[in-house]
């Protein structure tokens, strides 16, 4: 049984069938990728899988539970993080605060009341989750940029600083909504090797993305849909040679001949 | 040096402030700038750091001056249970109104707020029997303190600014720390806040309970302080001023929140030389500020130095 497990998801906008029918599983300790043409649905799959819209039908089940419609943050305490397409942090707090908030539910615990009260406890949950945010940057190389604040850095930077973030949800699945998108030959390098150090940290990672060098050298398993539907699926190896794969989306550049 | 010792020199000078300035009618002005800053800090934690428009505090203001002005005048209890009582009817107001306000956004929530405030000011105004109508409420008993009545100006600017400095700390807490994190996380991007296993709306309701219960206790000291509490001072107007406060201070910030409360109050005196005109004078004055100092005066000042 798979980490996460897709049932038969569809998802209707009014007349337009976003997603169709769609099944898949994405296995314990993997790499998985979704990939396909613009407007195929992707973001789609992961704003349901996140809670950001019900599905219309199917069900989604995330380590043995039913997550179908739950809300995000119910979902992301279940251990399922994600990053977004187009970034979203929070560009007036530090990259460190931006981590911290992240750890909010994981590393602290005390409610309001007891935070008035509490003042010593106060300060060790305060210490604990520095700490933890401190861990997090060491992993991703970003120590340097630890008290910058958002709003003034490099683009490259900030898609690290949302993926760190999502790394203090202590998760055990990472949703990745395109990662390698508008990032230079070199910063993507540096993310694979991230992503890398990540999935061997015991996280699995579900990625959509077009940077096929980006796809085909980490994934394990790759799923690919068009007009909502799965049409293929298998190692990056097979889905290379997919006639239908290429005729849809790859082109036949990735062909190994 | 000047940075580390800021809270303390803060301190120092409202302490020997009443001692330089010792006219009364420039010491009841004090008082009423020293409660204004604990509904601005209140106001700070919804609308200043969240970016949640509340538009009614001053039905906040009102509900807590009356509950403990009523407790005391009719029932004859302590103004400290009043004082309690009001911060109980702040934590109600927090959760009773939060919890459905919040799923509304933007202009609907305002919306609301501005509702909630008028509603309090009607009741107050009509219910008669229980609040005096139109007559208000008079001679509310002062506090005591260790058996001493808390009667002149004097006294009681101590005695309040006593309580500013009890809520500046913890408002600096609050700010400081995972809260006041979720706090900016939700204006600066909701949907972030949400992927980070933080339910936003019970966040939301904990700023606005804080919020409120800071009014509450507020509205409290007031009614102990003047003696006479009036439905018809607790306006809009009142509510759109501690909005103004915070803005033109600067939003996120205990030092704009109390500069803010200490400009919207004092520019009244120092535009009195305007006489008619008033009312066009401060709007312009006010507006210049947003206009030219967006972030508020404090952050405008902050820039400079860089």
């Amino acid at each position: 049984m798979g980490i996460l497990e897709i049932h038969n998801l569809t998802k209707r906008f009014s007349g337009l069938v976003a997603v169709n029918d769609l099944s898949f599983s994405v296995n314990e300790r993997s790499i998985h990728a979704l990939i396909g043409p613009n407007g195929s649905g992707k973001t789609t799959t992961i704003n349901m899988i996140d809670g950001v819209f019900a599905p219309t039908e199917g069900r989604i089940v995330f380590r043995g539970q039913d997550i179908t419609g739950k809300p995000t943050y119910e979902i992301s305490r279940a251990g399922l993080g994600r990053t977004f397409q187009n970034i979203k942090l929070f560009h007036t707090l530090t990259v460190k605060e931006n981590l911290m908030v992240g750890g909010h539910m994981f590393y602290t615990k005390e409610g309001i009341l007891k935070f008035l009260l509490d003042i010593r406890g106060t300060k060790q949950e305060e210490k604990r989750l520095a700490e933890e945010a401190e861990r997090i940057l060491e992993l991703m190389h970003m120590q340097a940029v630890a008290n910058h604040t958002v709003g003034g850095l490099p683009y490259g930077m900030l898609k690290m600083v949302e993926l760190a973030r999502t790394m203090m949800t202590a998760p055990k699945l990472i949703l990745l909504d395109e990662p390698a998108a508008g990032l230079n030959p070199s910063e993507r390098k540096k993310l694979m090797e991230i992503l890398i150090r990540i999935y061997e940290r015991g996280v699995a990672l579900f990625l959509i993305e077009h940077n096929m060098d980006v796809v085909m050298n980490i994934s394990h398993k790759i799923t690919v849909i068009n007009f909502g539907s799965k049409i293929a699926e298998g190692k990056p190896a097979q889905i290379q040679n997919n006639p239908e794969v290429i005729q849809a989306y790859l082109g036949d550049r990735y062909k190994k001949g | 040096m000047i940075k580390k010792l800021r809270y303390p020199l803060a301190v120092v000078f409202a302490f020997v402030l009443p001692l330089i300035v010792s006219n009364t009618y420039y010491v009841t002005m004090f008082c009423l700038t020293l409660i204004y800053m604990i509904i601005a800090f209140g106001l700070n934690f919804i609308t200043g750091m969240t970016g949640q428009m509340n538009l009614g505090t001053a039905g906040i203001f009102c509900l807590g001056a009356y509950t403990s002005a009523l407790l005391t005048t009719r029932l004859s209890l302590s103004p400290w249970i009043g004082m309690a009582a009001s911060a109980a009817v702040g934590f109600l107001i927090g959760v009773g109104l939060g919890y459905p306000s919040f799923r509304l956004e933007g202009v609907y929530l305002s919306l609301t707020t501005i509702a909630f405030g008028e509603v309090v000011r009607q009741l107050a105004n009509n219910m008669t029997s229980v609040t005096g109508g139109a007559q208000g409420v008079r001679n509310i008993p002062p506090f005591t303190v260790f058996g001493y009545e808390i009667v002149t100006k004097i006294q009681n600017y101590y005695f309040i600014l006593v309580f500013v400095i009890l809520f500046a700390f913890t408002a600096y807490r609050i700010i400081h720390s995972k809260w006041g994190r979720a706090f900016i996380a939700i204006r600066d991007n909701i949907e972030a806040v949400e992927t980070c296993g933080i339910n936003t709306a019970h966040i939301k309701i904990v700023a606005f309970t804080l919020a409120a219960v800071y009014g509450c206790v507020a509205g409290s000291l007031y009614a102990h302080y003047s003696a006479y509490i009036n439905a018809s001072s607790f306006t809009l107007n009142l509510s759109v001023s501690f909005v103004v406060m915070i803005l033109i201070g600067g939003m996120g910030n205990l030092w704009g929140c109390m500069l803010g409360a200490v400009i919207v109050s004092m520019l009244p005196e120092f535009l009195r030389f305007t006489g008619e005109y008033y009312q066009l004078t401060y709007s312009i004055l006010i507006l210049l500020c947003i206009v030219f100092m967006p972030g508020g005066i404090l952050t405008a000042l902050k820039r400079q130095q860089k």
